[in-house]
C-alpha cells in the first residue's frame, strides 16, 4: 500500500517566543483536494514552508509520500511541486528557458501544455523581469505542475490569476486528483476553497480547528462555519 | 546531469555579460588610476634602497593575496550560501553537488576583476625588480584566491552543520553575542579559511620572496617551493565540495531561514522600520529621499554582513592612522575609500534586484533612483572615513586628518559616481559622475604632489 500524500506529525514551529504552528497532526491522502484556510497568521504559510523544505519544524517530521522532508529534501522534492506565495523566479531567463532546465531537473516532458494551461504561451519567450506579478505566479505554477508531481503544494496560487487562467488551472487540478495526485491550496478566499476542493482544513493560532468534507457543508456554508470557530477560538 | 545546471549558468552569464565587461572595466580602469598611489604607498622598498628587496616583496605579497583571500571568501558567502538562485532552486529537485559546482564557478569568475585589478597594482614590481617578481606575485595571489574559493566553499556549507550541532553550541554561544546561534557559525567560518588559506599564503609569500634575497635575484633555493602551498590547499579541499555539498546545500536553505525568522522574532516591529542613517534623508528632495531609505533599508536587511565587514575594515583605518608612520593618514584615507567600494556594491546590488517592471509601473525617477543609491553610499562609508580621519587627527596633527578625510572621500565620492551610473543605466545624471571623477584626479594629484 502506497504511503500518504501528506503527513504532519505533532508538527511545532516556535519564532522565539511566538508559536506559530502548534501540534498540527495531519494526514491528507492520495487523490484529495485539500483547502487550507484561515485568518492572516494563523499559520498557513508558516505550515506550507515547513512542508516544501524551506523551514525546520521545532518539533515533530512532516513526511511527503512517505519521505520525511527534512532528512531527504531532494527525495522529497522529486514527488512535489510547490508554488509559495511570492515565487522566486531567474528574472534574466525567460520562461520558456526557466521552464525548461525545470523539466530537464525533473526529466520531465510537457513543457507547452505546461505553457498552455497557465496561459504563457505568447509570452514564454520575454523575459521574466518584465512580467508582472500574475505572469510571475502562472510561471511558477507552470514550473510546479512539469512532471506530474504526486503532491502540489499552492500558496494562494489561484487567487492573482486572472479568471479564464484561474477556470484552466483549477480544471487541471482537478483532473490531476482524478488521475491520483494530491492539492493542498491555501489560501484566505474561502468562496475559492467551497469551489474547488474535496476537504478543508482551518488553521487558527496554528491549531488545527476544524478538518471536514466540503460536501458535508450546506451552500455556503463554509464561510459561517469558519466564522463561527474564529469566534471560538477568540472566545477561548 | 551536470548539462542542465551548465546551461542555465551560462544563459545567466551571458544575459548579464553587459555588467559584467562594464564592470571589469571600471576595476581596470580603476586600479591603473591607483598605481601610482599604490607604488609610494605600499611599494617604498622600490625606491629605498636600505630595505631589502626580499622584504618588501613579501610585505606587498602577504598584502596582495590577503586582499584576494578576503575578497573570495565574501564572494562564496555571497554566491554559494546566499546567492539568488538558492531561492528558485530549493523549491526543485537539483543536484546540489551540480549547483554548488556552478556557484563556486561564478564565485571565480565574479573575483577576476579583482585578480586582474591586483596584478595591474603589481606592475610596479614587475618594472623595477623585474618581470619574474610580478609574475611569482601574480601566482601567489591567484594560489590565495583559489585556496580561498575552496576552503570557503567547504568551511561555509561545513558551517551549516555545525550551526544546528549540539557539539558545537557551546562554543558558538560563547562568540555569538546578540546573534542567533547559526549565525555566529556562519560568521565565523571564514576564521578557518583565513587559518589555512591565510598562513600557506603568508608562507608561500615567505618562500617566494626568499629567492630575492641575493642581490640580483631570483636565485633559486628548493625552500622556495613552498610557494605553491596555497595551490596544493585549493587542490587538497577541492574533492571535499562534493560531500559537503550533498550533505548541507539543501540544509543552508532551512539554516538561512531560521536565522531570518530568528532575528525577525527578536527585533521590536518598530525598531526594524528604523534605519541607520535614516537623520540624513529629512533635507533631502522627497522623490530621492524616498530611493535612499528603500536602499538603506533594502541594503541593511540583505546585505548587513557586507555592510559589517566594510565597518571592520573601517576599524583598520583607524589602526592605520594610529601609527606613527608618516604614510599611515594616507594608507587610512585609502583604506576608507575601499570601504566606500564595498558600499557600493551593497547599493547597487539592493537597486538591481528590483524587478523592471517595478521601476516602470511606479514611474520611479532615473535620476532619483541614481542620487539615491549614491546617497547612501556615502552615509554608509562616511563613518569610515571619519574614524580614519578622527584617529589622524589625534596623531599627526590637521594636515593630515585632511588628507585622510580628501583620500577617503575621493574613494567614496567615485564608488558613489559609479553606483549612480549603474543604477540610473542613462547618461542624465553625467554631471554628478563628473563631479565624483573630479575630485578623485585632483585629491590624487594633491597627494602625488604631497608625496614628492
Amino acid at each position: 500500500m502506497s504511503a500518504p500524500a501528506i503527513v504532519f506529525e505533532g508538527v511545532r514551529k516556535d519564532y522565539g517566543r511566538v508559536r506559530a504552528v502548534d501540534r498540527v497532526d495531519l494526514t491528507l491522502p492520495r487523490g484529495a483536494f485539500v483547502g487550507l484556510i484561515g485568518h492572516n497568521g494563523a499559520g498557513k504559510s508558516t505550515c506550507l514552508a515547513m512542508l516544501t523544505g524551506l523551514l525546520r519544524p521545532s518539533e515533530g517530521r512532516i513526511l511527503v509520500c512517505g519521505v520525511d522532508v527534512h532528512v531527504d529534501p531532494r527525495g522529497a522534492l522529486r514527488h512535489l511541486g510547490a508554488v509559495p506565495e511570492n515565487p522566486a523566479l531567474f528574472d534574466h531567463l525567460s520562461a520558456r528557458e526557466f521552464l525548461q532546465f525545470v523539466a530537464d531537473v525533473r526529466g520531465a516532458s510537457g513543457l507547452d501544455a505546461a505553457l498552455e494551461i497557465t496561459g504563457l504561451g505568447e509570452d514564454a519567450d520575454r523575459l521574466i523581469r518584465e512580467y508582472s506579478q500574475g505572469m510571475r505566479r502562472k510561471t511558477a505554477l507552470a514550473a510546479a505542475l512539469l512532471g506530474e508531481p504526486e503532491v502540489l503544494v499552492l500558496d494562494e496560487a489561484i487567487n492573482g490569476l486572472d479568471p479564464p487562467s484561474a477556470a484552466v488551472v483549477k480544471a487541471e487540478l482537478r483532473r490531476r486528483v482524478d488521475a491520483g495526485a494530491t492539492v493542498l491550496l491555501s489560501t484566505h478566499v474561502v468562496e475559492t476553497v467551497e469551489a474547488v476542493a474535496d476537504r478543508v482544513v482551518m488553521l487558527a493560532h496554528g491549531r488545527v480547528v476544524a478538518d471536514v468534507d466540503v460536501a458535508s457543508l450546506p451552500p455556503g456554508g463554509m464561510e459561517s462555519m469558519f466564522l463561527e470557530r474564529m469566534q471560538a477560538e477568540r472566545d477561548g | 546531469m551536470g548539462q542542465p545546471y551548465t546551461r542555465l549558468y551560462a544563459t545567466l552569464r551571458a544575459r548579464s555579460a553587459g555588467t559584467t565587461r562594464s564592470t571589469l572595466a571600471l576595476t581596470l580602469g580603476v586600479a591603473a588610476a591607483l598605481v601610482p598611489l599604490v607604488r609610494p604607498v605600499f611599494m617604498g622598498f622600490l625606491d629605498q634602497p636600505e630595505i631589502p628587496t626580499a622584504d618588501g616583496l613579501r610585505e606587498v605579497w602577504i598584502r596582495a593575496s590577503a586582499v584576494a583571500l578576503v575578497s573570495m571568501g565574501l564572494a562564496v558567502h555571497g554566491t554559494v550560501l546566499r546567492g539568488g538562485a538558492r531561492a528558485v532552486l530549493q523549491l526543485h529537485p537539483v543536484d546540489p553537488v551540480a549547483v554548488v559546482r556552478e556557484e563556486v564557478g561564478a564565485a571565480l569568475r565574479s573575483q577576476l576583476p579583482i585578480l586582474l585589478g591586483l596584478c595591474i597594482l603589481l606592475t610596479p614590481i614587475g618594472l623595477s625588480v623585474g618581470w619574474s617578481a610580478w609574475a611569482v606575485g601574480v601566482g601567489l595571489v591567484l594560489g590565495a584566491s583559489l585556496a580561498s574559493l575552496t576552503t570557503s566553499t567547504v568551511a561555509f556549507l561545513g558551517a551549516v552543520e555545525a550551526a544546528e550541532s549540539p557539539r558545537w553550541a557551546p562554543v558558538l554561544d560563547q562568540l555569538r553575542g546578540n546573534n542567533p546561534r547559526p549565525q555566529a557559525a556562519l560568521m565565523y567560518a571564514l576564521v578557518p579559511v583565513a587559518i589555512v588559506a591565510g598562513w600557506t599564503s603568508m608562507q608561500a609569500a615567505q618562500a617566494a620572496a626568499e629567492l630575492w634575497r641575493a642581490p640580483g635575484g631570483p636565485v633559486f633555493a628548493p625552500g622556495a617551493l613552498a610557494a605553491a602551498l596555497p595551490w596544493v590547499v585549493a587542490a587538497a579541499a577541492w574533492p571535499m565540495v562534493p560531500r559537503v555539498a550533498s550533505r548541507n546545500w539543501f540544509r543552508a536553505s532551512l539554516v538561512l531561514a531560521d536565522i531570518r525568522a530568528r532575528y525577525e522574532s527578536v527585533i521590536d516591529p518598530l525598531e526594524a522600520r528604523r534605519v541607520a542613517w535614516d537623520w540624513t534623508l529629512g533635507r533631502l528632495p522627497a522623490p530621492v529621499a524616498r530611493e535612499a531609505l528603500g536602499v538603506l533599508r533594502y541594503g541593511w536587511r540583505v546585505r548587513r554582513s557586507v555592510l559589517s565587514v566594510g565597518w571592520l575594515i573601517a576599524f583598520a583605518a583607524l589602526a592605520m592612522a594610529w601609527r606613527e608612520d608618516l604614510t599611515a593618514p594616507l594608507r587610512a584615507g585609502l583604506i576608507a575609500g575601499a570601504v566606500g567600494w564595498v558600499m557600493g556594491l551593497v547599493a547597487l546590488q539592493s537597486t538591481q534586484s528590483e524587478p523592471a517592471f517595478l521601476v516602470v509601473w511606479l514611474d520611479r525617477a532615473d535620476t532619483s533612483r541614481a542620487l539615491g543609491a549614491a546617497w547612501a553610499v556615502l552615509c554608509w562609508s562616511s563613518s569610515a572615513v571619519l574614524v580614519g580621519a578622527a584617529a589622524s587627527l589625534l596623531r599627526h596633527g590637521v594636515a593630515s586628518a585632511a588628507s585622510t578625510a580628501a583620500l577617503g572621500f575621493a574613494g567614496v565620492a567615485l564608488a558613489a559616481a559609479v553606483t549612480a551610473v549603474v543604477v540610473s543605466r542613462r547618461g542624465g545624471i553625467a554631471p554628478f559622475v563628473a563631479a565624483g571623477l573630479l575630485v578623485t584626479a585632483a585629491t590624487a594629484a594633491w597627494f602625488l604632489g604631497r608625496v614628492a
